[in-house]
């Protein structure tokens, strides 16, 4: 029993990949490249870890010797054939990050690491700062100096908050008055004289062992090529016909599984502060890696529920029933309150100890997001919860299909809360670009992953837990 | 209609599965099954209706969540009101972070002490309550199967037959 695309599935992928390329390029002469590159970056991610999640679904399952997934294995390791073309989509964001085509990563600024710089270095830096934005918005100051922009409302126009924003509120203001240009102080002073860099900024000094260069390009490329390895590894060995043979190929298989949870428990919290903590890197959160690895979980299940209606309404996968469908559904449910949970952890403890360097992350989404942010919380948790809290929802096809592509949707706007704040702050939109690159992205992963799909048999026969699967009851 | 009681007794809990669905099939109703572990698949066919227990489950962890919010509300905004994290707003919503995780508390122990509490009380399991198990052996390795001739138009031979070819090892009856 083989899928094949059918011409609607593939004309509609086709339309949206065409939308994504169109979407490319309209950004690329319309909107600022930045927030080109930002929306890039949110895709790249995102998608990549939907991918991650369907070979980190293969591997648990393998591990904890699961036999009711043994029916639907074929879907979360044909996501994890994605991983290479995220792998691209992401060096190439990190590669032109590096080579400073994009600023989206405001540590890489090597001159804020500069203890002591000549006047003339300190000259041309501004110069080079100045002709980058215009000298209005100064990108580079996402944290350090903020120009106003987007700003204004909050604290001044409510006197209810006058004193509860307190110490961050005169923070913002302090900021909003701090010169952004120095050259000019030190004009008198010849050109080879050494002075304080103005611009040193000793935290990202200070971090400076974790958030270098070398580091970050040797770590992505390690974490890609793992992940990787370990996806198409999954994949060869799981084509492999194993007739006579499976108690000892489910034990490689298992311990593959196991391998990869390990090098998966280390570089899915490494990855994460690397590549997405790391855009605003005057603030830290402790949970972030798990913060992340939630929302990864929850977008992958939905992805795989997803797949499996559609297949299902194709009238395959008959060997799959509302039972395993039960599962999947409940995956999906605790996940998202277990992706809440993070999430409230995280943001309760900033708000009530309400130190600058970190509330300053919340106040940026609280301000220039207002909506984005509260929505987020309403679509990935009230959503699912009130929605999969039955026992009857979470059986059905159709009810999971539709909540499995709201939070597709929903865990996309989590990971662009993530990015955009630190790399375009005020200046985000929601136009053409975004949808239409989402899009894009949306067909190139289905497009993989679909026609990895239709290259095998959707029943691995010789799985050994095949047999359970079929009388899996809850 | 005859008050008699029969127990059919067995020894494999698949026997008895079968045996029981033959029996539905012929028109018997069975009362109850006795086992030392739960039967898989056994409840549809004896015609177990599904618990409600999750819906008592959605009412108390509402109270709860109620009697939280009461709380905190009478507690810290109207009787006290309370300087939160340095943020004297003094009303619950701007305040509400703070609440979230009494909240959940109060709503997590409401809905668990509410549905074990239930649970016990609808299975008849408190103190003071006479055990109905009709034989000591189905808390061990054995399996009974209660069923009441008054529930049933099929006749007392038919039934104890059906059993016996059903697998029974021992039928036993009661006059009630």
């Amino acid at each position: 029993m083989n899928y094949t695309m059918t011409k609607g599935t593939r004309n509609l992928l086709l339309v949206f990949i065409v939308l994504g390329v169109l979407a490319l390029v309209y950004g690329m002469f319309m909107v600022d490249s930045q927030r080109v590159w930002a929306n890039l970056l949110v895709n790249g991610l995102y998608f990549t870890f939907l991918a991650l999640a369907g070979t980190f679904f293969v591997a648990v399952q393998y591990a904890g010797e699961a036999g009711w997934s043994a029916g639907l294995k074929r879907i979360p390791e044909a996501m994890g054939m994605y991983l290479p073309i995220g792998g691209v989509v992401l060096l190439i964001v990190f590669g032109a990050a590096v080579t400073h085509q994009n600023h989206l990563y405001h540590w890489m600024d090597g001159f804020l690491k500069e203890k002591t710089v000549t006047v003339s270095e300190l000259k041309e830096y501004e110069e080079g700062l100045k002709a980058h934005h215009g000298g209005g918005h100064d990108a580079h100051a996402t944290e350090e100096h903020d120009d106003g922009h987007g700003d204004g409302h909050g604290h001044e126009d409510s006197p209810k908050y006058g004193a509860s924003h307190g110490f961050a509120g005169e923070m913002a203001e302090y900021k909003t008055t701090r010169p952004e240009y120095y050259a000019e102080e030190y004009a008198a002073l010849p050109d080879e004289e050494s002075i304080e860099n103005p611009h040193y900024d000793h935290l990202l000094d200070g971090k400076s062992g974790f958030l270098n260069v070398p580091f970050f390009i040797g770590a992505a490329l390690i974490y890609l090529l793992g992940w990787i390895f370990f996806a198409l590894r999954f994949r060869k060995l799981s084509l492999e016909d194993q007739v006579g043979d499976q108690k000892k190929w489910f034990i490689k298989m298992r311990n593959l599984g196991a391998w990869f949870l390990v090098f998966f428990a280390v570089t899915s919290s490494t990855s994460a502060w690397h590549w997405v903590m790391s855009i605003d890197p005057h603030w830290f959160s402790t949970l972030f890696g798990w913060y992340i690895f939630a929302g990864l979980f929850v977008s992958g299940l939905s992805a795989i529920i997803v797949f499996l209606a559609i297949l299902k309404f194709q009238g395959l996968m008959g060997h799959v029933n509302e039972n395993h469908l039960h599962d999947l559904g409940k995956f999906m449910f605790a996940f998202s309150i277990f992706w809440t949970y993070l999430w409230f952890s995280q943001y309760m403890l900033i708000w009530y100890a309400n130190i600058p360097e970190e509330v300053t992350y919340f106040q940026d989404r609280w301000e220039n997001y207002h909506f984005l942010w509260i929505f987020n919380l309403f679509i990935n948790f009230i959503f699912p919860f009130l929605v999969l809290m039955t026992r009857d929802a979470k059986r059905s096809a159709g009810t999971l299909l539709f909540v499995g592509c709201i939070l597709i949707v929903g865990h996309w706007i989590d990971v662009f809360l993530m990015v955009m704040p630190g790399t375009v702050k005020g200046d985000w939109g929601f136009g053409f670009l975004e949808i239409g690159l989402f899009l894009g992205f949306v067909g190139l992963f289905g497009w993989t992953t679909l026609r990895a799909i239709s290259k095998a048999p959707l029943v691995a026969q010789t799985h050994p837990f095949l047999d359970e699967a079929a009388h899996h009851h809850v | 209609m005859s008050k008699k009681i029969i127990y059919g007794l067995f020894d494999d809990e698949e026997v008895l599965l079968k045996s029981a669905k033959q029996l539905v099939k012929s028109g018997v109703y069975i009362r109850d099954v006795f086992s030392p572990f739960p039967i898989h698949g056994i409840d549809p066919v004896i015609g177990v209706p599904r618990t409600n227990l999750h819906i008592a489950g959605f009412i108390y962890g509402a109270l709860g969540l109620a009697t939280a919010w009461a709380m905190i509300w009478g507690l810290l905004i109207i009787d006290w009101p309370m300087n939160i994290g340095g943020k004297p707003n003094f009303t619950f919503w701007e305040n509400l972070p703070a609440f979230i995780p009494i909240s959940f508390e109060l709503t997590v122990f409401c809905s668990a002490h509410g549905m074990a509490i239930t649970y016990l009380i609808v299975n008849k399991l408190y103190p003071g309550q006479e055990p109905y198990n009709p034989d000591p052996r189905t808390t061990d390795d054995k399996f009974m199967m209660q069923i009441n001739l008054e529930d049933t138009s099929v006749a007392e031979g038919e039934v104890k037959e059906m059993l016996q070819s059903g697998g029974a090892i021992e039928i036993t009856e009661k006059e009630v």
